[in-house]
Protein backbone atom coordinates (compact mmCIF):
# COMPACT_ATOMS: atom_id res chain seq x y z
CA UNK A 1 0.00 0.00 0.00
CA UNK A 2 1.04 3.47 -0.71
CA UNK A 3 0.53 6.34 1.24
CA UNK A 4 0.91 10.21 0.46
CA UNK A 5 3.88 11.69 2.46
CA UNK A 6 4.74 15.74 2.98
CA UNK A 7 8.32 17.07 3.61
CA UNK A 8 8.85 16.32 6.68
CA UNK A 9 7.56 12.62 7.44
CA UNK A 10 9.13 9.66 8.45
CA UNK A 11 9.67 6.76 5.92
CA UNK A 12 12.24 4.82 7.49
CA UNK A 13 14.08 3.80 10.82
CA UNK A 14 16.99 3.53 8.58
CA UNK A 15 19.46 5.36 6.66
CA UNK A 16 18.79 4.78 3.17
CA UNK A 17 20.09 7.84 0.74
CA UNK A 18 17.83 8.96 -2.18
CA UNK A 19 18.17 12.26 -3.51
CA UNK A 20 14.31 12.84 -2.75
CA UNK A 21 15.09 12.07 1.06
CA UNK A 22 17.26 13.19 3.64
CA UNK A 23 18.74 11.20 6.88
CA UNK A 24 18.46 12.67 10.27
CA UNK A 25 19.65 10.81 13.55
CA UNK A 26 19.76 7.50 11.36
CA UNK A 27 16.29 7.78 10.36
CA UNK A 28 15.10 8.45 7.21
CA UNK A 29 12.35 11.73 6.12
CA UNK A 30 10.59 12.47 3.06
CA UNK A 31 11.91 16.08 1.24
CA UNK A 32 9.24 16.05 -0.95
CA UNK A 33 5.57 15.17 -1.66
CA UNK A 34 5.14 11.62 -3.26
CA UNK A 35 4.00 8.59 -3.07
CA UNK A 36 5.62 5.74 -0.41
CA UNK A 37 5.32 2.08 -0.29
CA UNK A 38 6.18 0.84 3.23
CA UNK A 39 6.85 -3.20 2.31
CA UNK A 40 9.08 -2.53 -1.10
CA UNK A 41 10.84 0.38 0.57
CA UNK A 42 10.09 2.57 -2.75
CA UNK A 43 9.43 6.31 -2.43
CA UNK A 44 7.79 8.28 -6.40
CA UNK A 45 7.70 11.76 -6.06
CA UNK A 46 4.83 13.07 -7.88
CA UNK A 47 6.65 15.83 -9.10
CA UNK A 48 10.65 16.45 -9.22
CA UNK A 49 12.95 18.43 -11.67
CA UNK A 50 15.35 15.79 -13.65
CA UNK A 51 18.28 15.21 -12.33
CA UNK A 52 20.71 13.70 -15.15
CA UNK A 53 22.55 10.57 -14.95
CA UNK A 54 24.78 8.89 -17.31
CA UNK A 55 23.37 7.04 -19.99
CA UNK A 56 19.71 8.25 -19.77
CA UNK A 57 18.26 8.74 -23.34
CA UNK A 58 16.80 12.30 -23.39
CA UNK A 59 14.84 14.44 -25.96
CA UNK A 60 16.40 18.02 -26.02
CA UNK A 61 15.89 20.93 -28.57
CA UNK A 62 19.08 22.73 -30.17
CA UNK A 63 19.17 25.98 -28.59
CA UNK A 64 22.23 27.69 -29.64
CA UNK A 65 25.65 26.84 -31.79
CA UNK A 66 28.63 27.34 -29.52
CA UNK A 67 32.33 27.09 -31.26
CA UNK A 68 32.68 23.86 -29.63
CA UNK A 69 28.65 22.00 -30.67
CA UNK A 70 25.49 22.94 -29.81
CA UNK A 71 23.61 24.31 -26.23
CA UNK A 72 20.44 21.52 -26.06
CA UNK A 73 17.39 23.05 -23.62
CA UNK A 74 16.57 19.70 -21.63
CA UNK A 75 13.66 20.60 -19.75
CA UNK A 76 15.63 20.87 -16.97
CA UNK A 77 17.93 23.16 -14.19
CA UNK A 78 21.01 22.00 -16.58
CA UNK A 79 22.07 22.39 -20.37
CA UNK A 80 22.95 19.70 -22.25
CA UNK A 81 26.07 20.11 -24.16
CA UNK A 82 27.07 18.50 -27.75
CA UNK A 83 30.29 18.14 -28.85
CA UNK A 84 30.86 18.75 -32.44
CA UNK A 85 33.74 16.80 -32.28
CA UNK A 86 32.14 13.64 -31.97
CA UNK A 87 29.81 14.65 -34.90
CA UNK A 88 29.40 13.67 -38.16
CA UNK A 89 25.91 16.04 -39.29
CA UNK A 90 25.18 19.30 -38.32
CA UNK A 91 22.02 20.61 -36.72
CA UNK A 92 19.87 23.93 -37.14
CA UNK A 93 18.42 25.96 -33.45
CA UNK A 94 14.90 24.63 -33.39
CA UNK A 95 15.81 20.98 -34.14
CA UNK A 96 14.70 18.42 -31.76
CA UNK A 97 16.70 14.93 -30.68
CA UNK A 98 17.19 12.61 -28.85
CA UNK A 99 21.04 11.97 -27.47
CA UNK A 100 22.26 9.94 -24.58
CA UNK A 101 23.88 11.13 -21.54
CA UNK A 102 27.62 10.20 -21.84
CA UNK A 103 29.38 12.75 -19.31
CA UNK A 104 27.94 14.90 -16.44
CA UNK A 105 30.91 16.87 -15.39
CA UNK A 106 31.25 17.99 -11.71
CA UNK A 107 29.61 21.15 -12.51
CA UNK A 108 26.69 20.07 -13.94
CA UNK A 109 27.76 20.08 -17.98
CA UNK A 110 25.85 17.28 -19.62
CA UNK A 111 27.08 15.86 -22.55
CA UNK A 112 25.43 14.00 -24.89
CA UNK A 113 26.12 11.83 -27.72
CA UNK A 114 24.55 9.94 -30.37
CA UNK A 115 21.74 12.46 -31.27
CA UNK A 116 19.41 11.61 -33.24
CA UNK A 117 17.25 14.28 -35.36
CA UNK A 118 13.14 14.11 -34.73
CA UNK A 119 11.37 15.36 -37.69
CA UNK A 120 7.92 15.49 -37.98
CA UNK A 121 5.40 14.75 -34.54
CA UNK A 122 4.67 15.68 -31.95
CA UNK A 123 5.99 16.52 -28.03
CA UNK A 124 4.32 16.22 -24.49
CA UNK A 125 6.22 16.72 -21.20
CA UNK A 126 5.34 15.10 -18.39
CA UNK A 127 6.69 14.83 -14.92
CA UNK A 128 9.91 13.14 -15.46
CA UNK A 129 9.33 10.95 -12.18
CA UNK A 130 6.24 9.38 -14.25
CA UNK A 131 8.28 8.65 -17.10
CA UNK A 132 9.08 5.09 -15.39
CA UNK A 133 5.69 4.09 -15.08
CA UNK A 134 4.98 5.17 -19.36
CA UNK A 135 7.78 2.90 -20.44
CA UNK A 136 7.05 0.28 -17.75
CA UNK A 137 9.19 -2.90 -16.52
CA UNK A 138 10.90 -3.78 -19.84
CA UNK A 139 9.01 -1.45 -22.71
CA UNK A 140 5.51 -3.27 -21.38
CA UNK A 141 3.65 -0.11 -21.13
CA UNK A 142 5.68 1.64 -24.28
CA UNK A 143 5.00 -1.85 -26.36
CA UNK A 144 1.12 -1.46 -25.30
CA UNK A 145 1.51 2.48 -26.66
CA UNK A 146 2.63 1.62 -29.92
CA UNK A 147 0.80 -1.66 -30.36
CA UNK A 148 -2.46 0.19 -29.51
CA UNK A 149 -2.02 3.68 -31.89
CA UNK A 150 0.35 2.73 -34.38
CA UNK A 151 2.65 5.60 -33.69
CA UNK A 152 5.95 5.85 -33.39
CA UNK A 153 7.07 6.95 -29.91
CA UNK A 154 10.27 7.93 -28.28
CA UNK A 155 10.95 8.40 -24.58
CA UNK A 156 13.27 11.17 -22.94
CA UNK A 157 14.07 10.44 -19.51
CA UNK A 158 13.76 14.33 -19.12
CA UNK A 159 10.39 14.52 -19.19
CA UNK A 160 9.65 14.78 -23.10
CA UNK A 161 7.82 12.32 -25.00
CA UNK A 162 7.92 12.48 -29.25
CA UNK A 163 4.77 11.00 -30.88
CA UNK A 164 4.28 10.23 -34.76
CA UNK A 165 1.88 8.80 -36.13
CA UNK A 166 -2.17 8.87 -37.29
CA UNK A 167 -3.56 8.06 -33.78
CA UNK A 168 -0.90 10.43 -31.95
CA UNK A 169 -4.26 11.90 -30.35
CA UNK A 170 -4.72 8.43 -29.10
CA UNK A 171 -1.59 8.12 -27.52
CA UNK A 172 -1.37 11.52 -26.12
CA UNK A 173 -4.80 10.72 -24.17
CA UNK A 174 -3.18 7.51 -23.31
CA UNK A 175 0.09 9.16 -22.03
CA UNK A 176 -1.98 11.71 -19.92
CA UNK A 177 -4.24 9.14 -18.27
CA UNK A 178 -0.43 7.25 -16.84
CA UNK A 179 0.72 10.26 -15.67
CA UNK A 180 -2.21 11.45 -13.61
CA UNK A 181 -2.85 7.44 -12.77
CA UNK A 182 1.10 6.53 -12.16
CA UNK A 183 0.61 5.94 -8.54
CA UNK A 184 -2.40 3.01 -9.05
CA UNK A 185 -2.15 -0.68 -9.67
CA UNK A 186 -3.47 -2.30 -12.77
CA UNK A 187 -2.71 0.46 -14.99
CA UNK A 188 -1.00 -1.56 -17.71
CA UNK A 189 -4.78 -3.65 -17.70
CA UNK A 190 -6.25 -0.49 -17.64
CA UNK A 191 -4.14 1.29 -20.70
CA UNK A 192 -4.73 -2.28 -22.63
CA UNK A 193 -8.91 -1.97 -22.19
CA UNK A 194 -8.67 1.66 -22.93
CA UNK A 195 -6.35 1.32 -26.52
CA UNK A 196 -7.91 -2.08 -26.80
CA UNK A 197 -4.54 -4.13 -27.24
CA UNK A 198 -4.58 -7.71 -27.00
CA UNK A 199 -1.80 -10.02 -26.07
CA UNK A 200 -1.07 -11.11 -29.72
CA UNK A 201 -0.94 -7.29 -30.98
CA UNK A 202 1.97 -6.64 -28.37
CA UNK A 203 4.14 -10.40 -29.84
CA UNK A 204 5.47 -8.11 -33.00
CA UNK A 205 6.86 -5.70 -30.22
CA UNK A 206 9.70 -8.30 -28.64
CA UNK A 207 12.71 -6.59 -29.73
CA UNK A 208 13.99 -3.51 -27.57
CA UNK A 209 14.00 -0.10 -28.57
CA UNK A 210 17.86 -0.10 -29.41
CA UNK A 211 16.46 -0.70 -32.68
CA UNK A 212 15.74 2.68 -33.82
CA UNK A 213 18.92 3.75 -32.77
CA UNK A 214 21.61 4.41 -35.53
CA UNK B 1 2.88 50.37 20.21
CA UNK B 2 4.21 50.70 24.21
CA UNK B 3 1.47 51.96 26.90
CA UNK B 4 -2.59 51.31 26.47
CA UNK B 5 -4.01 52.19 23.55
CA UNK B 6 -6.57 54.67 22.72
CA UNK B 7 -8.39 52.09 20.75
CA UNK B 8 -10.42 49.25 23.19
CA UNK B 9 -9.00 46.33 21.22
CA UNK B 10 -10.51 43.54 23.55
CA UNK B 11 -14.35 44.21 24.40
CA UNK B 12 -15.92 42.06 26.71
CA UNK B 13 -13.40 39.13 25.70
CA UNK B 14 -13.77 39.28 22.71
CA UNK B 15 -11.79 41.25 20.16
CA UNK B 16 -12.91 43.29 17.09
CA UNK B 17 -13.81 40.93 14.66
CA UNK B 18 -15.62 38.72 17.71
CA UNK B 19 -12.68 36.08 18.04
CA UNK B 20 -11.06 34.81 21.47
CA UNK B 21 -7.58 35.38 22.20
CA UNK B 22 -6.72 32.23 21.04
CA UNK B 23 -8.53 31.88 17.93
CA UNK B 24 -6.67 32.30 14.48
CA UNK B 25 -8.60 34.16 11.73
CA UNK B 26 -9.88 31.20 9.19
CA UNK B 27 -7.46 30.06 6.47
CA UNK B 28 -7.67 28.61 3.27
CA UNK B 29 -4.95 27.38 1.01
CA UNK B 30 -5.57 25.68 -2.31
CA UNK B 31 -2.38 24.57 -4.15
CA UNK B 32 -1.12 24.62 -7.82
CA UNK B 33 -3.36 27.57 -8.68
CA UNK B 34 -0.84 29.02 -12.04
CA UNK B 35 -0.57 26.66 -14.71
CA UNK B 36 3.20 28.49 -15.42
CA UNK B 37 4.68 28.56 -12.48
CA UNK B 38 6.55 25.30 -11.13
CA UNK B 39 4.29 25.29 -7.83
CA UNK B 40 1.93 27.67 -6.44
CA UNK B 41 -0.69 28.47 -3.85
CA UNK B 42 -3.27 31.07 -3.25
CA UNK B 43 -3.70 31.55 0.50
CA UNK B 44 -6.38 33.46 2.42
CA UNK B 45 -6.18 33.87 5.96
CA UNK B 46 -8.95 36.16 7.52
CA UNK B 47 -9.29 39.11 4.61
CA UNK B 48 -5.22 38.55 4.09
CA UNK B 49 -5.01 37.45 0.12
CA UNK B 50 -1.61 35.92 -0.61
CA UNK B 51 -0.39 34.54 -3.93
CA UNK B 52 2.61 32.36 -3.84
CA UNK B 53 4.75 31.41 -6.41
CA UNK B 54 7.93 29.25 -6.93
CA UNK B 55 10.01 28.76 -10.82
CA UNK B 56 13.12 26.50 -10.07
CA UNK B 57 15.49 24.97 -9.80
CA UNK B 58 16.70 27.29 -12.88
CA UNK B 59 19.46 28.47 -14.36
CA UNK B 60 20.51 31.25 -12.21
CA UNK B 61 21.17 35.08 -13.69
CA UNK B 62 22.98 37.14 -12.81
CA UNK B 63 25.64 34.13 -13.47
CA UNK B 64 27.57 35.44 -10.72
CA UNK B 65 25.73 34.84 -7.69
CA UNK B 66 26.15 30.95 -8.63
CA UNK B 67 26.99 28.33 -5.79
CA UNK B 68 28.49 25.42 -7.07
CA UNK B 69 27.97 23.87 -3.90
CA UNK B 70 23.71 23.92 -4.18
CA UNK B 71 20.88 25.94 -5.11
CA UNK B 72 20.58 29.80 -4.04
CA UNK B 73 17.41 31.05 -2.35
CA UNK B 74 15.55 33.93 -3.66
CA UNK B 75 12.56 35.60 -2.60
CA UNK B 76 10.48 38.58 -3.66
CA UNK B 77 7.80 39.63 -0.83
CA UNK B 78 5.16 42.71 -2.25
CA UNK B 79 2.27 44.38 -1.59
CA UNK B 80 0.16 45.23 -4.12
CA UNK B 81 -1.09 49.02 -4.18
CA UNK B 82 -4.50 48.26 -3.94
CA UNK B 83 -3.65 45.37 -0.67
CA UNK B 84 -3.93 48.27 1.85
CA UNK B 85 -6.88 50.71 2.65
CA UNK B 86 -4.83 53.40 1.63
CA UNK B 87 -3.31 53.27 -2.16
CA UNK B 88 0.41 52.76 -2.34
CA UNK B 89 3.30 53.16 -4.93
CA UNK B 90 4.47 50.03 -6.52
CA UNK B 91 7.84 48.58 -6.48
CA UNK B 92 10.15 47.40 -3.71
CA UNK B 93 10.45 49.59 -0.16
CA UNK B 94 12.00 49.24 2.78
CA UNK B 95 9.31 47.37 4.37
CA UNK B 96 8.78 44.61 1.52
CA UNK B 97 12.98 44.43 1.03
CA UNK B 98 13.32 43.86 5.19
CA UNK B 99 10.59 40.55 4.72
CA UNK B 100 11.99 39.58 1.66
CA UNK B 101 15.60 39.09 3.34
CA UNK B 102 13.61 37.52 6.71
CA UNK B 103 11.62 35.10 4.08
CA UNK B 104 14.62 34.48 2.35
CA UNK B 105 16.59 33.53 5.12
CA UNK B 106 14.01 31.19 6.85
CA UNK B 107 14.02 29.55 3.53
CA UNK B 108 16.80 28.55 3.30
CA UNK B 109 17.22 26.83 6.57
CA UNK B 110 14.59 24.13 5.46
CA UNK B 111 15.82 24.16 1.53
CA UNK B 112 18.10 20.80 1.15
CA UNK B 113 20.66 22.76 -1.74
CA UNK B 114 22.55 20.70 -2.43
CA UNK B 115 20.13 18.14 -4.80
CA UNK B 116 20.11 20.69 -7.45
CA UNK B 117 23.48 22.39 -7.88
CA UNK B 118 24.28 25.52 -9.79
CA UNK B 119 20.34 26.20 -9.98
CA UNK B 120 18.23 28.96 -8.33
CA UNK B 121 15.34 28.87 -6.50
CA UNK B 122 12.91 31.89 -6.84
CA UNK B 123 9.80 32.59 -4.47
CA UNK B 124 7.19 35.46 -5.12
CA UNK B 125 4.90 36.30 -2.31
CA UNK B 126 2.06 38.63 -3.54
CA UNK B 127 -0.49 39.97 -0.95
CA UNK B 128 -3.18 40.82 -2.78
CA UNK B 129 -4.83 42.35 0.33
CA UNK B 130 -3.05 43.04 3.72
CA UNK B 131 -4.97 42.81 6.97
CA UNK B 132 -2.34 42.31 9.07
CA UNK B 133 0.33 39.45 9.28
CA UNK B 134 1.09 39.03 6.13
CA UNK B 135 4.55 38.12 6.21
CA UNK B 136 3.08 34.88 8.16
CA UNK B 137 0.35 34.28 5.90
CA UNK B 138 2.97 34.62 2.97
CA UNK B 139 5.53 32.94 4.84
CA UNK B 140 2.96 29.92 5.17
CA UNK B 141 1.62 29.98 1.40
CA UNK B 142 5.17 30.42 -0.02
CA UNK B 143 5.67 26.68 1.80
CA UNK B 144 2.74 25.05 0.50
CA UNK B 145 4.32 26.66 -3.14
CA UNK B 146 7.73 24.95 -2.49
CA UNK B 147 6.08 22.30 -2.04
CA UNK B 148 3.99 21.68 -4.79
CA UNK B 149 7.16 22.78 -7.00
CA UNK B 150 8.82 19.39 -5.75
CA UNK B 151 11.89 20.92 -4.27
CA UNK B 152 13.18 18.92 -1.55
CA UNK B 153 13.10 20.75 2.10
CA UNK B 154 13.25 19.54 5.67
CA UNK B 155 10.05 20.14 6.51
CA UNK B 156 6.79 22.66 5.46
CA UNK B 157 7.16 26.07 7.89
CA UNK B 158 4.86 27.50 8.81
CA UNK B 159 4.00 31.16 10.54
CA UNK B 160 2.09 32.66 12.95
CA UNK B 161 2.12 36.24 14.67
CA UNK B 162 1.12 36.32 18.29
CA UNK B 163 1.19 39.62 20.37
CA UNK B 164 0.24 41.66 23.21
CA UNK B 165 -3.39 44.04 22.91
CA UNK B 166 -4.39 45.26 25.94
CA UNK B 167 -2.12 44.07 28.37
CA UNK B 168 -3.01 40.43 27.37
CA UNK B 169 -1.33 38.04 25.32
CA UNK B 170 -3.40 37.11 21.84
CA UNK B 171 -2.34 35.23 18.59
CA UNK B 172 -3.04 36.32 15.04
CA UNK B 173 -2.96 39.89 15.16
CA UNK B 174 -5.21 41.55 12.90
CA UNK B 175 -4.27 44.91 11.22
CA UNK B 176 -6.07 47.05 14.16
CA UNK B 177 -4.09 45.36 16.89
CA UNK B 178 -0.79 45.66 14.73
CA UNK B 179 -1.31 49.63 14.37
CA UNK B 180 -2.82 49.94 18.33
CA UNK B 181 -1.50 47.28 19.98
CA UNK B 182 1.40 46.75 22.58
CA UNK B 183 3.46 44.38 21.24
CA UNK B 184 3.45 41.98 17.42
CA UNK B 185 5.80 39.12 17.26
CA UNK B 186 5.45 37.16 13.79
CA UNK B 187 7.08 33.60 14.05
CA UNK B 188 7.67 30.85 11.53
CA UNK B 189 7.98 27.35 13.03
CA UNK B 190 8.97 23.63 11.99
CA UNK B 191 6.49 21.88 12.45
CA UNK B 192 8.37 18.52 12.78
CA UNK B 193 11.19 20.16 14.95
CA UNK B 194 9.57 22.41 16.40
CA UNK B 195 12.89 25.03 15.27
CA UNK B 196 11.66 28.80 14.94
CA UNK B 197 13.14 29.72 11.89
CA UNK B 198 11.83 33.41 12.38
CA UNK B 199 11.44 35.49 14.68
CA UNK B 200 10.79 39.31 15.04
CA UNK B 201 9.14 41.61 17.50
CA UNK B 202 7.91 45.01 17.58
CA UNK B 203 6.77 46.65 20.62
CA UNK B 204 7.42 45.67 24.24
CA UNK B 205 7.14 42.39 26.28
CA UNK B 206 7.62 40.54 29.67
CA UNK B 207 9.81 37.91 29.89
CA UNK B 208 6.91 35.89 30.85
CA UNK B 209 4.89 37.52 28.18
CA UNK B 210 7.38 36.35 25.93
CA UNK B 211 7.39 32.75 26.94
CA UNK B 212 3.23 32.82 26.99
CA UNK B 213 3.08 33.88 23.68
CA UNK B 214 5.83 31.77 22.17
CA UNK B 215 3.76 28.88 24.06
CA UNK B 216 0.86 29.67 22.22
CA UNK B 217 2.49 30.22 18.51
CA UNK B 218 3.58 26.71 19.27
CA UNK B 219 -0.26 25.80 20.33
CA UNK B 220 -1.57 26.62 17.08
CA UNK B 221 1.15 25.37 15.15
CA UNK B 222 -0.97 21.83 14.22
CA UNK B 223 -3.99 23.93 13.42
CA UNK B 224 -2.26 25.84 10.32
CA UNK B 225 0.21 22.53 9.34
CA UNK B 226 -3.45 20.54 8.68
CA UNK B 227 -4.52 23.40 6.18
CA UNK B 228 -1.51 23.19 4.34
CA UNK B 229 -1.01 19.08 4.08
CA UNK B 230 -5.06 19.10 3.45
CA UNK B 231 -3.93 21.85 0.53
CA UNK B 232 -1.49 19.62 -0.93
CA UNK B 233 -3.40 16.77 -0.69
CA UNK B 234 -6.18 18.19 -2.64
CA UNK B 235 -3.70 19.34 -5.29
CA UNK B 236 -2.44 15.98 -5.49
CA UNK B 237 -6.05 14.13 -5.71
CA UNK B 238 -7.04 16.91 -8.59
CA UNK B 239 -4.11 16.18 -10.52
CA UNK B 240 -3.96 12.49 -10.48
CA UNK B 241 -8.24 11.48 -10.78
CA UNK B 242 -8.47 9.55 -13.73
CA UNK B 243 -10.28 11.18 -16.52
CA UNK B 244 -13.79 9.52 -17.10
CA UNK B 245 -14.06 8.48 -13.40
CA UNK B 246 -13.54 12.54 -12.48
CA UNK B 247 -12.05 11.36 -8.80
CA UNK B 248 -10.14 8.63 -8.78
CA UNK B 249 -11.20 5.65 -7.98
CA UNK B 250 -9.66 5.75 -4.18
CA UNK B 251 -6.50 3.67 -4.38
CA UNK B 252 -3.64 4.24 -3.99
CA UNK B 253 -1.77 1.08 -4.69
CA UNK B 254 1.52 1.27 -5.65
CA UNK B 255 1.91 -1.30 -8.61
CA UNK B 256 4.00 -4.24 -7.70
CA UNK B 257 4.97 -6.29 -11.02
CA UNK B 258 5.57 -2.72 -13.06
CA UNK B 259 8.41 -2.09 -10.82
CA UNK B 260 7.74 1.39 -10.38
CA UNK B 261 11.29 2.82 -9.78
CA UNK B 262 12.76 -0.25 -11.14
CA UNK B 263 13.93 0.90 -14.79
CA UNK B 264 15.03 4.19 -13.62
CA UNK B 265 16.83 3.03 -9.81
CA UNK B 266 15.40 6.10 -8.58
CA UNK B 267 13.81 4.86 -5.42
CA UNK B 268 14.89 4.29 -2.09
CA UNK B 269 17.64 2.04 -3.18
CA UNK B 270 19.04 -0.03 -0.04
CA UNK B 271 22.80 -0.04 0.40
Amino acid sequence: MGRLVIPGDLLLDKPIRNPYTYIKEGKTYAAIVGMFDEQQTKFMPIKASYLPSLRDSVIGIIEEEKVIGYGVNLFSPYHGLLSSKMLRTTFNVGDIILAEVSEISEVKDIWLSRPMKLTGGEIIDISPTKISRVIGKHSSMLNILKAGTGCEILVGKNGLIWIKGQNSAKAIDAIEKIAREAHTSGLTDRIMEYLGVTQEMLQRFQTPREQYRF
Amino acid sequence: MGGNSEVPLIVNGKRLDGRGLEDLRPITIEAGVLNRANGSAYLTWGKNKVLAAVYGPREVFPKHETNLYGSIVRCRYMMAPFSTEEHGRAGPNRRSREISKVTKEAFESVVIKEVYPKTAIDIYVDILEGQGSTRVAGLTAAAVALANAGIPMKDIPIGVSVGKIDNKIAVDMMKEEDNFGQADMPLAINPTTGEVILLQMDGKMTRDEFIHALDLAFAKVPEIREKQIEALREFFKKSSASIEEGNGNGSSVIEEEQGLLGQQEAGVQEQ
